[in-house]
Formats: structure tokens, C-alpha cells, sequence
């Protein structure tokens, strides 16, 4: 039973860093039906600028965070801004393409830019453990549930309950009626890739901070292991996001934990949640929460 | 009765749009809106009044086309160019065909989704007990997601959307089309009522006996170009305007 406790808090830790980079791919693709492959890269070039801000300049590590997240936010939307709205009415194929590309121009530049193959990054929590009536829970693990609530928390809040919330989803239903109330079209896909940004930061930092992880250019590709979070979730759903960005961190975590894969060779682990993605698609084909289709009533 | 010749609200010269720069819609409408009017845009489908519309509410650039040629003012400032979000803050709002109401979303937050041009927070709130006095179904239903009414309780949702950045100048289009006959009587009454509140009314539609009913002027459409207008009650009762423009629409909602 501690083995599962302690697992558990791993899961859900892993889950909640699925579940932001999700809700990065699906905020984006709600707004702009752009499914951006480039998320990986924001995720990436998120954790180098946090280890740039604060290992390399001194900054107190919150400070580089947040430092981090505001540069992310700026660069996703000028990439937006730049190479992606002038093609918002060219074939969609095109667009996937081209945030391959910038994915792989990301990935380049992180390598010129720091040209170590590896990195450690600093952080308040270190590799600190907390032994908690016999369960040992690793204090990367609080601090990454913590922030992943933090950050959807507010990400929800925001998309609730405020002017720009209700603008990015009326975009999303619908844009020329939304651009007939008023609202700035081009501003809510700004904000939503901007939002997209930001939280790749904080997954990539709390990826990169888990215990016994470096900083690598390889660490876009484990951003894409969040992929089938928001398959299953539902592409346009970012609640289903979330709950499917947990769902695969418990699972990867569970089956590592308490699961042989010795006999299917090892990494089994990291196509595990396309296998129950996959699962999950026969069963139900828009995902546990995406809608079939945008209904006009 | 508004003197049409003093300081009109609206005012479109020799308007010309092509969509895709080849097929051209419009090809030189000129016509005028006076302050405190209700005009009537009457015409049979592919007329180009739905194309006059978009030009007059910068949607155009979402259909492809552009204005080639001509000029709209409103209060004297050119719109020609500006963008649809900039001309809602310049005090247009329209309903368009179809309602096109954000169905995912409540009651309430489509009504905010009409204000985002406002600034002023107790404004938003005025406007919003305006429409809720205007439609007070609304207020019981605010909660609710907005794509579980019915088809009439859209259409004036979608009114109350476009009341709330409080228009000078409010544009529906087809807002009688597909609704019951006791429905479509409700909406021409709360067009009088906005416009006796102060707004004046651009109104589109096929059930061109409605319009003219409550009309102080009308235009009608064929081919992209204005092939008649005049008094309401004149183009009512004028038996070419019926035979050749309103098909059977005119003759059987007077009874």
C-alpha cells in the first residue's frame, strides 16, 4: 500500500505536466483548429530559458520562471502571428507542416544556442524527500501538483469567467460572428498562443527538474509523449486535456511501477499511452470529452 | 416622420464589391439610413443584400471579397476600410442570418460576447437590464446554455447580443426566416420597440410585408444594384414592386 502512495503522488505529478502540455496543444487547436506540433519546442525552449535565467544569470529560480513563461508567451504568439495567420485560410495539412518545421527550427536553435549536450537545472526543491507515515514523497512531485493547479487553475479561471475567456471561446464557436460582436479575432488567437507558451514553460521545467532528468534537446520528444492526453481527452476539450493528461501519467507510472515489461522489451512504457489511446478511440471516437462536431443550431 | 435629406446616419455611394476579384456582387448600390429611421433592404435570394451587409459590417475579408469601388460613411466617417471590430466600436451592431448565436457558451456570456467593444462596466450592466427588460425570458434562462433554445428564443438572443454595445445602428438580417408567423409578429414588434428606444434600423428580409409594414423607407435589390426605392407604404402598395420584386411573400402575410 506505500508503494501505491508513493506512486500515486508520482502519477499524479507526471500526469499534471501531461496534462499542461495538452492543454497547450488544445488551446491552440479550440482557437486556431491549428494542431500544433511545435509545442514540443515551446516546451523545450521553455526549460533552456528557465536554465538560462536562473542557473546561468543568478536569477532566483521563480523569478526565471516567470521571466521564462512571459518570453515564451511572446515568442509562441509572434510564431503565430508570423508564419501562422497568414495561412489560416491555406489548407490545414500546410499548417501541421509548417509547425513541424518550426518544431525543428526550435530544436536547432536550442542547439546552437547551448551547445552542452546536457544541463542540470537548479531548483528551491532539489532532489529533496519527505517520508510521510512511511510513504517517501519526493518534493519535485508536491511542487509540480502544486504549480499544475496553480496554472490550469488560473488557465480555467481565466477561460471562464473573463472578458477574454468568453472572447477565445466565441472565437472558437464561431469567427465571423464573433468578429461581427466586436471581438478581435487575430487578438484571441495572440492570447491563445501566448497561453500556449507559457504553460509549456512550467511542464518543461518540472519535466526537466524530476528527480535523476537533465536538460537535453531530446526533451521536445517527451513533450510528445502528451500527445495521446489530448486524443483522449478530446482535441477540443481542455478540461478533457487535463483529465487526460492524468489519466496517462498514472497509467505510465503504475505500469512502470508495479508491471514486468522485461518479456515486450523495455520502453514499453513510452508507447503505453498510445496503446490506451488507442483503446480509448475504438471505444469512443471524439475522445472522453471532445465534441463530435460543433453543432449549429 | 424623419426628413431623409438632413445628416442621414448612413450613407453608401456607389458601392461595389467582387468577391474572390471575379464574380463582382454589388455594383454600384448607393442608398441612405437616416437617424431614427427604420429602412428595409428588400430583394430575392443572390440580390447581394446579405454582400451589402457584410460590406457595411467589415465581414467581407471572411468571405473573400473586398470592396473594389464606392464608399459607406456613418455620421460622416468613412467605414470602407475599417475592420469589423472597429465598426461595432463605431457604434454598428448587426444580427446575422442564421442567428449564428455561440451555442456552447450561456445566455449570459453571448450577451457579454456583445459587449466586449465597451469599456465601461456599469454600462455593460445597463445594457444587460435593457435586454433583459426587452426579452425577460432571457433573465430566467441566463445560465443556460444558449444552444438548448428554441429557434425564436435564439433570434432574440442573437437581438440581445447585439443591443448590448448599445448600436446606433442595428442591422438584421433575415431575422423572421424559418420562424413561426406568431414568432415573426413578436420580432417586428421589438424592432418597433428598439427603434422607438432610440436605435435606428437597417433591416434585411425576404417577408418583404413585415418590413414595409414598419418601414419608413425602402430599397430593393436585383442584381447588385438598387432597382427601386421610396416611402414603405408606397413600394407596399405599389403593384410592379409586388409582382416583380416580392413574389407571393407581399400577398399572403396581409391577410
Amino acid at each position: 500500500m506505500e508503494k501505491f502512495f508513493q506512486l500515486f503522488v508520482a502519477a499524479i505529478a507526471l500526469g499534471g505536466i501531461y496534462a499542461l502540455i495538452a492543454l497547450g496543444f488544445v488551446v491552440v487547436y479550440k482557437a486556431t483548429g491549428t494542431f500544433n506540433f511545435a509545442q514540443g519546442g515551446f516546451v523545450l525552449l521553455g526549460a533552456y530559458l528557465v536554465y538560462q535565467f536562473g542557473d546561468d544569470w543568478s536569477l532566483p529560480f521563480f523569478v526565471a520562471l516567470i521571466l521564462a513563461m512571459v518570453v515564451m508567451a511572446g515568442v509562441a504568439a509572434g510564431i503565430e502571428r508570423v508564419v501562422i495567420r497568414p495561412m489560416i485560410n491555406g489548407p490545414p495539412f500546410t499548417i501541421v507542416l509548417i509547425t513541424l518545421g518550426v518544431l525543428l527550427i526550435i530544436e536547432q536553435a536550442v542547439r546552437t544556442l547551448w551547445s552542452e549536450p546536457a544541463y542540470v537545472l537548479t531548483t528551491p526543491w532539489g532532489n529533496g524527500v519527505t517520508e510521510v507515515a512511511g510513504v517517501s514523497i519526493r518534493h519535485v512531485d508536491m511542487w509540480t501538483v502544486g504549480f499544475a493547479t496553480l496554472v490550469l487553475g488560473g488557465f480555467f479561471a481565466i477561460f471562464r469567467f473573463t472578458t477574454i475567456g468568453i472572447a477565445m471561446r466565441a472565437t472558437a464557436f464561431d469567427q465571423e460572428a464573433a468578429a461581427a460582436q466586436g471581438i478581435k479575432v487575430g487578438r484571441s488567437f495572440s492570447i491563445s498562443w501566448a497561453i500556449a507558451g507559457a504553460v509549456a514553460v512550467v511542464a518543461g521545467a518540472m519535466l526537466t527538474s524530476r528527480t535523476g532528468s537533465v536538460l537535453t534537446p531530446g526533451l521536445s520528444f517527451i513533450a510528445l509523449r502528451a500527445f495521446p492526453a489530448m486524443i483522449i481527452g478530446g482535441l477540443d476539450s481542455p478540461g478533457g486535456a487535463v483529465a487526460g493528461g492524468v489519466v496517462i501519467g498514472v497509467v505510465e507510472v503504475m505500469a512502470l511501477g508495479y508491471l514486468d515489461f522485461d518479456w515486450i522489451g523495455s520502453g514499453f512504457e513510452v508507447v503505453l499511452a498510445y496503446v490506451l489511446m488507442i483503446i480509448v478511440l475504438l471505444w469512443r471516437p471524439n475522445g472522453l470529452f471532445g465534441t463530435r462536431a460543433v453543432q449549429r443550431v | 416622420m424623419v426628413n431623409r435629406s438632413d445628416d442621414p446616419l448612413l450613407v453608401v455611394t456607389d458601392l461595389r464589391v467582387a468577391y474572390s476579384h471575379a464574380i463582382v456582387a454589388l455594383q454600384g448600390v448607393s442608398l441612405a439610413v437616416g437617424r431614427g429611421e427604420i429602412v428595409s433592404l428588400l430583394g430575392r435570394n443572390g440580390s447581394g443584400k446579405t454582400t451589402l451587409l457584410r460590406a457595411l459590417t467589415g465581414l467581407l475579408p471572411y468571405h473573400d471579397g473586398r470592396i473594389v469601388d464606392g464608399e459607406v460613411r456613418l455620421a460622416g466617417t468613412s467605414v470602407s476600410t475599417m475592420s469589423a471590430s472597429g465598426i461595432v466600436s463605431a457604434g454598428v451592431a448587426q444580427v446575422m442570418e442564421g442567428r449564428r448565436i455561440f451555442a456552447e457558451l450561456t445566455v449570459d456570456e453571448n450577451l457579454s460576447a456583445g459587449a466586449v467593444t465597451l469599456r465601461d462596466r456599469r454600462q455593460v450592466a445597463s445594457n444587460r437590464d435593457a435586454v433583459f427588460s426587452l426579452f425577460p425570458f432571457l433573465a430566467d434562462r441566463k445560465a443556460d446554455q444558449a444552444g438548448y433554445l428554441s429557434g425564436g428564443e435564439q433570434q432574440m438572443l442573437a437581438i440581445g447580443r447585439a443591443m448590448m454595445s448599445s448600436p446606433d445602428l442595428l442591422i438584421l438580417d433575415e431575422p423572421s426566416l424559418g420562424l413561426a408567423p406568431m414568432v415573426v409578429t413578436r420580432i417586428r414588434d421589438i424592432v418597433t420597440e428598439i427603434n422607438e428606444r432610440g436605435a435606428t434600423v437597417l433591416l434585411v428580409e425576404q417577408n418583404a410585408a413585415m418590413a414595409l409594414s414598419i418601414s419608413d423607407y425602402g430599397y430593393i435589390l436585383s442584381a447588385g444594384q438598387v432597382a427601386k426605392e421610396g416611402p414603405g407604404r408606397e413600394l407596399e402598395s405599389d403593384p410592379r414592386v409586388r409582382e416583380l420584386y416580392l413574389g407571393a411573400a407581399l400577398g399572403t402575410s396581409h391577410g
